[in-house]
């Protein structure tokens, strides 16, 4: 069983070149739920990338 | 570019692991980062602090755009000014490379009036450090549109649709910026629209709305009116009332819900978002979080020089000191340091921590003091009049 936990998650990238930039509307849709929804999904697409790939000198330590 | 999508920069709590598909920042602790086999890094011992580099840089590349809006955070304008070269930024990319820094926010200025543009931005992509851009669209045309999927996203200003563009920036460019939208969604491009709220396009902002989801484009980025650059001689008359900025946030839900566009806004905007009562919970998870200056964010002028974030413009020295200058720099230790300064009504405030005291540069002008709260906050505003 993989332990450890996804803190936050920043979704999306910020081309302003002005200011800092967040999704706000979709962040403030739900609570708990949609945290858990989102880090399970997040946590797949981790784990799958990186046991699909292989490549751990890429990471960057 | 490829490989398994994923970047990853050690932190004090952990690491923070960038997703390419779909794009995302993900914050992790060090047994999540154990558990993906990362060896342990040395910053695991270390007390927390702020984060060992920036996530994000924004990189001024020219200061001259031939619009020169009424509003320009930056004052750029037609002309000819000091700029780093290609040699020189290509450098900086690497820099920032080395840094580990995840994504650069090009601007200016007009970026695409630089011929060397497109070999920064490329030049970046093989740092793998993700190019964005902003621009007016004024140089957009098939051919270049077609090259722009080297960028993560590019975002097109649009403060209002037809006559309102020309109502909020003193230029007629509204046809100019529509037709880059419409080439760079054409060429597969990743699209988003910049638009500068203020009291000349609070009232017009659903036909924004309405005109950005019939374009395919990805979101909409609202921004807060700053008084930097020529934005200070426009501030006063231009920004919003304390009633639009209570009503803002569910105004911009609202509308983007009704058209189903993604909703983003500046970190200045955060105190207008905790009014409504967000779960903070919630915002900590999802990095909705005032000031990022200093914590996740430096900005980089044309002549090279370091900002704690592009409205500042105060220098903090030159930018090939910037790994110095993001551990040192007295500046920046005080952004980190102000919410452990907070002064009511914002030291009582549930949400301190995450609004940071919303955005400085405008309490530094408006108060002319920089440890006093945004007065523009609307329990800030609410506490002077109670």
């Amino acid at each position: 069983m993989r332990g450890g936990r996804i803190l936050k998650v920043r979704l999306g990238y910020n081309p302003n070149s002005s200011a800092e930039s967040m999704l706000v509307g979709f962040a403030l849709m739900g609570g708990a739920v949609l945290i858990a929804m989102i880090s399970g999904l997040v946590n797949a697409i981790i784990i799958r990338r990186r046991g699909g790939g292989g490549h751990g000198p890429e990471d960057q330590g | 570019m490829g490989g398994t999508g994923l970047k990853i920069r050690a932190e004090t709590f952990g690491g923070i692991i960038r997703l390419d598909d779909p794009p995302a920042l993900v914050y992790v602790d060090q047994e999540y980062l154990r558990g993906l086999g990362y060896p342990p890094s040395p910053l695991w011992g270390q007390p927390e602090g702020y984060l060992s580099a920036p996530t994000e840089v924004h990189l001024g590349v020219t200061a001259a755009c031939p619009l020169g809006c009424r509003h320009c955070y930056a004052d750029a304008r037609p002309g000819s000014f000091p700029t780093l070269d290609t040699e020189s930024l290509m450098r900086v990319i690497d820099l920032l490379a080395e840094m580990q820094v995840f994504h650069i926010a090009f601007g200016g200025g007009e970026p695409f009036g630089r011929p060397d543009f497109l070999a920064l931005a490329r030049h970046a992509r093989e740092r793998d450090v993700i190019p964005n851009a902003t621009t007016n669209g004024l140089y957009m045309t098939p051919e270049l549109a077609r090259e722009c999927g080297v960028f993560g996203q590019i975002n097109v200003s649009v403060d209002g649709v037809g006559p309102v563009y020309e109502q909020v920036r003193g230029v007629d460019g509204f046809a100019m910026a529509d037709r880059a939208l419409g080439l760079l969604v054409e060429a597969g491009c990743s699209v988003g629209v910049n638009c500068v709220v203020s009291r000349a396009n609070f009232e017009r902002l659903g036909e924004l709305v309405s005109y950005v989801a019939s374009k395919e484009v990805r979101d909409v980025l609202f921004l807060r009116l700053k008084p930097s650059g020529r934005g200070a001689m426009t501030y006063q008359a231009e920004r919003l009332t304390p009633r639009q900025n209570r009503q803002l946030f569910p105004l911009l839900a609202d509308l983007t819900g009704r058209h189903d566009v993604l909703l983003r806004m500046d970190c200045s905007f955060v105190p207008m978002v905790c009014w409504h009562g967000a779960e903070p919970a919630t915002m900590e998870f999802f990095d909705v979080r005032g000031c990022a200056a200093g914590e996740s964010l430096a900005g980089i002028t044309p002549e090279g020089r370091v900002q704690a974030c592009s409205f500042c413009g105060r220098s903090l020295g030159e930018v090939w000191r910037l790994r110095e200058l993001w551990h040192d720099s007295p500046r920046l230790r005080d952004f980190r340091g102000w919410v452990g300064q907070a002064r009511e009504p914002c030291r009582s405030c549930t949400y301190l921590s995450l609004c940071r005291g919303g955005c400085h540069t405008v309490a530094e002008w408006v108060e002319g003091d920089f440890w006093a709260p945004d007065p523009e906050c609307p329990f800030v505003e609410a506490a002077g009049r109670a």
